[in-house]
């Protein structure tokens, strides 16, 4: 089939994905423990049958499939609830702290993916020389690191020795420089460690020695053919890695204090403000869903031979 | 005979062993897992205190010859706590394989076995939930269930069974294809049967590789989320929990954040390269991510 | 009569592999010589050392071989000592080779047309729209039907013969003085074999080019060769015109493998094959390699290694006893 064929199968599949999503995550927080109601009145007294008249107000006591159709014609329109916490709406407090994320999530990205790929291009290159088994090593420790550790030891280093670098809240955009780092270690590792392995293999193709036979001269043979090749797995992870980077981004902005979407979370979770953490994780969903679908298109648009559709499977 | 002994015999265990030790990295590996092992064995001789022995007067102290870690916020040794730390960690990342190649594992033979419309739906399920940032949705089980060990253990294991789906479930495929199948399903034999004495000991080496090979990221996610106040409840000796606990003094007591994570990197590097040169033995073919 | 012009002077060529046994010599000491305007085969059992032989030609070895000694010349410019730049230079330009799958040796990811127009725009400086037709010209000479749609395809959408075909079209397009084909037809249905034989033939004629084939199969040669060579355990033990080979075989290996393909044809009922198995390359026996399984062995044969003498006109051996095998057949 062609290739426009093939994004719209898979966009029309990606908009029942998200509604199924919405559901089951809809269902997950339904079942979180704590009762909102009793949280907004945090220790006032109130009679049983106010209680109850809230409860009916805010429809909790509607059966879960109305409530979660309630929900959603409000998500459709904007309206992500209220924070029980601080009653400010939901989509407000997001808005207010995804540009910290994203900007986190950016640099962070920039930073794996360019290490990554050229050191693991480098070391394809010069395979079982002591520069290649220096730089394996290197990147096997560097995915054993916890990121959050490396984390703590930037901000050991920067804090108390190096003082260059902002190590907690945010003072402007350098502040995101050590967080960046923190996360993007592991998976500058694991780029290396594709980037190298497909490189590998793509070299000891039949058709590089095609290219070599025609008498292409060793950039074109590279990059034209033996790049071109090599980077289609590298380049779909990327589109499927974005997602697993909020989950990092979480740990390490609630580490270096960064006023983002992922330390909103952290916070939201332990006070319980589940309007907050509903409206939080449906945007998360919605990204993965997304960016998987992106994923998708992007390997379609890389390599034709995925365009011949084939039984479905893992 | 109930295993496929073939295999075994064509690997030929000497010669298996023998491409093992030439693997630099894996030795290495091994002897560092052997050291972290050791350490968890004989905790209760190595330690000099206990792990929840507090001690207000003995706050805070640097490296010593007496406290070789020092101490953390408690008074309490930080040697200790990082010995006993040890155990829970390997136990930890035992259990955390064993319940996801417990999900994953049947899930992957029954898609490959069947296949049709039972192997899509499998994949699809296994392909979602692995799409879904592991962290946040381990916070939600965590969230649900209660915070403790047990609870981690179980969300992480949840996150993360889907490598164990799509390697049995590949390898079923390709064992679905020989004769052998065709000719135990003309005589009648049942699918279960079939599934035990034939797919799943053909399916050993590569599980064997992968558990060696996902025993670190379950590692780190479960200490991830002891960091994050999720898991381990004080006093439990949790390196992701003590680095939790040591956040607050990184500068006035930094050895209480440096030693446990740095066990966390060791014990994790230790898997990666075991896993590494298992790999490269057993299955060349099995590739990362 | 004429001295016949030499384009390829293989001189003493020696190659090995290197294993974690030590380096297997595939090529252990080979010289021939390709004249221009001839199809020469170059013919033996799978392993003998042919392709390593044919590959090391525009030096497109795999990283573990060595060439250990020996000169290539070729139109008098050694291949082995010429720089790197000069040639990337000549292949695909002057020396040109297709491989035995066709399934593996194109670009999944670049349309076909593209492929064969990478060749003339890097030698020629054409511009990509003028290469491009010229592609579309050439996949149509080498018998791709509609080749202006199909140049657009990628290859996976190419069927093995059609593939073959278009490695042909890449490496012809520029019309180069040697066209090397490692066992152009062993992946492809014998129909399709036929074709590209044929193909193959008719561009040979039209171009003008030297065709080097490499084959196993001793009815190709029969069908489309000028000249043969005969290749066993990295040696060349006999080179003569084809009629020759196949009416007057002068080494007992050669004379085995014309046996098996002579009772084919005539249907015989029992194939005569060679006894025993091709040797290590690793610790290849004494003397002449082919003594374990030779049916005219002498303690010479055992004692020393015989050379490659032109004992007749045009026909050269290496065997010591090659007199005697004249005439004699092993049935009897």
């Amino acid at each position: 089939m062609g290739l426009l064929t093939y994004v719209v199968k898979k966009l029309l599949i990606g908009i029942p994905v998200i509604f199924g999503v919405t559901i089951i995550l809809f269902y997950i927080m339904y079942m979180l423990p704590g009762d909102p109601i009793k949280l907004l009145l945090a220790g006032e007294r109130v009679t049983p049958a106010k209680i109850e008249e809230l409860r009916r107000a805010w429809g909790l006591d509607q059966p879960v499939y109305i409530q979660y159709f309630y929900w959603l014609s409000h998500v459709v329109r904007g309206d992500l609830g209220v924070s029980i916490v601080t009653k400010e709406p939901v989509t407000f407090l997001i808005s207010q702290r995804l540009p910290y994320t994203l900007a986190l999530m950016l640099i962070s990205t920039l930073l794996s993916y360019t290490i990554g790929v050229i050191s693991g291009i480098l070391t394809a290159l010069r395979r079982g020389t002591l520069v290649d088994s220096v730089v394996s090593i290197a990147g096997i420790v560097g995915y054993s690191i916890p990121g959050f550790w490396f984390g703590l030891m930037l901000m050991l280093a920067f804090g108390r020795y190096l003082q260059l670098l902002p190590i907690s809240g945010y003072e402007g955009p350098h502040s995101l420089i050590l967080p960046a780092l923190s996360l993007a270690l592991p998976s500058s590792a694991y780029v290396m460690r594709l980037t190298r392995a497909e490189m590998i293999e793509v070299l000891n193709e039949d058709y590089i020695r095609t290219a070599w036979a025609k008498g292409l001269n060793e950039r074109r043979v590279l990059l034209v053919h033996a790049l071109r090749n090599a980077m289609i797995p590298v380049v779909v992870m990327f589109f499927l890695d974005i997602p697993w980077l909020i989950g990092g981004a979480v740990v390490i902005e609630t580490l270096f204090a960064l006023p983002g979407m992922g330390r909103l979370l952290y916070v939201s979770i332990i006070r319980q403000d589940y309007a907050v953490v509903q409206g939080i994780v449906l945007i998360i969903t919605v990204l993965t869903v997304v960016f998987n679908t992106l994923g998708d298109i992007v390997i379609a648009v890389l390599d034709p031979r995925v365009r011949v559709e084939r039984g479905g499977g893992v | 005979m109930w295993f496929n002994k073939e295999k075994i015999r064509s690997l030929g265990s000497n010669e298996v062993l023998r491409l093992f030790l030439k693997h630099k990295r894996g030795v290495a590996g091994l002897i560092l897992l052997s050291f972290m092992l050791f350490t968890a064995l004989t905790a209760d001789f190595i330690a000099p205190k206990r792990f929840d022995e507090v001690d207000p007067s003995s706050r805070l102290l640097p490296p010593s010859t007496e406290h070789v870690f020092g101490t953390d916020q408690l008074g309490r040794d930080i040697f200790s706590r990082i010995v006993y730390g040890a155990r829970i960690a390997l136990w930890v990342g035992l259990l955390v394989v064993m319940v996801e190649a417990g999900i994953g594992v049947p899930l992957g033979l029954i898609a490959g076995y069947y296949g049709g419309s039972v192997d899509k739906l499998i994949s699809a399920i296994t392909d979602m939930l692995w799409a879904f940032p592991p962290i946040i949705l381990a916070l939600a089980i965590v969230t649900i269930l209660g915070p403790g060990l047990t609870n981690v253990v179980i969300a992480v294991s949840i996150v993360s069974w889907a490598p164990y789906t799509r390697v049995v479930r590949a390898k079923t495929l390709s064992i679905m294809s020989r004769e052998f199948i065709t000719a135990a399903r003309a005589v009648g034999e049942s699918s279960l049967s079939i599934m035990f004495r034939y797919v799943l000991p053909n399916t050993l080496a590569p599980i064997i590789v992968l558990a060696t090979l996902t025993i670190p990221s379950a590692i780190l996610y479960t200490t991830a989320l002891s960091f994050l106040g999720f898991g381990a409840q004080p006093p439990t000796p949790d390196w992701g929990a003590m680095l939790n606990e040591g956040r607050d003094y990184i500068f006035k007591a930094p050895w209480c954040s440096i030693f446990p994570g740095l066990f966390i990197t060791l014990t994790a590097l230790s898997f990666n390269l075991l896993g590494d040169a298992l790999r490269d033995v057993l299955d060349p073919k099995l590739r990362l991510g | 009569m004429r001295m016949p012009e030499v384009l390829l002077d293989v001189r003493d060529l020696r190659v090995c592999y290197e294993t974690s046994r030590g380096c297997v010599k595939a090529v252990d000491g080979v010289s021939l010589e390709v004249y221009v305007g001839e199809t020469f085969c170059l013919v033996g059992e799978t392993g003998c050392g042919k392709s390593t032989l044919a590959l090391a030609i525009p030096r497109l070895l795999p990283p573990n071989a060595r060439i250990l000694s020996g000169n290539i010349l070729f139109k008098g410019v050694d291949l082995l000592r010429v720089s790197g730049s000069k040639l990337q230079e000549l292949r695909g330009k002057e020396i040109a080779m297709i491989f035995q799958n066709p399934m593996t040796s194109l670009n999944p990811v670049h349309r076909v047309g593209f492929q064969v127009a990478e060749a003339p725009v890097t030698h020629f400086k054409m511009s990509w729209r003028d290469a491009l037709a010229t592609a579309v010209r050439q996949l149509g000479r080498v018998g791709i039907a509609d080749p202006d749609m199909r140049s657009r395809d990628y290859p996976h959408t190419f069927s093995g013969g059609m593939k073959q075909r278009s490695m042909i079209a890449m490496m012809t397009t520029c019309k180069p003085s040697l066209l090397i084909a490692d066992e152009p037809t062993t992946a492809l249905d014998v129909t399709i074999q036929a074709q590209i034989l044929k193909l193959l033939h008719e561009l040979k004629n039209e171009y003008g080019l030297t065709l080097l084939l490499i084959t196993h199969n001793f009815g190709i040669v029969a069908e489309v060769c000028d000249r043969v060579g005969v290749m066993y355990a990295g040696k060349i033990v006999e080179i003569a015109d084809v009629t020759e080979v196949f009416e007057a075989p002068l080494h007992p290996y050669t004379k085995g493998l014309i046996d098996c393909v002579v009772a084919r044809r005539k249907s015989k009922t029992r194939l005569n094959q060679i006894p025993g198995t091709p040797p290590s390359l690793l610790n290849p026996p004494s003397g002449c390699r082919f003594h374990p399984r030779c049916a005219y062995v002498t303690h010479e044969c055992v004692r020393e290694e015989p050379q490659l003498i032109e004992v007749r006109k045009n026909h050269l051996v290496a065997c010591h006893n090659y007199e005697r095998v004249g005439g004699v057949s092993w049935s009897s």
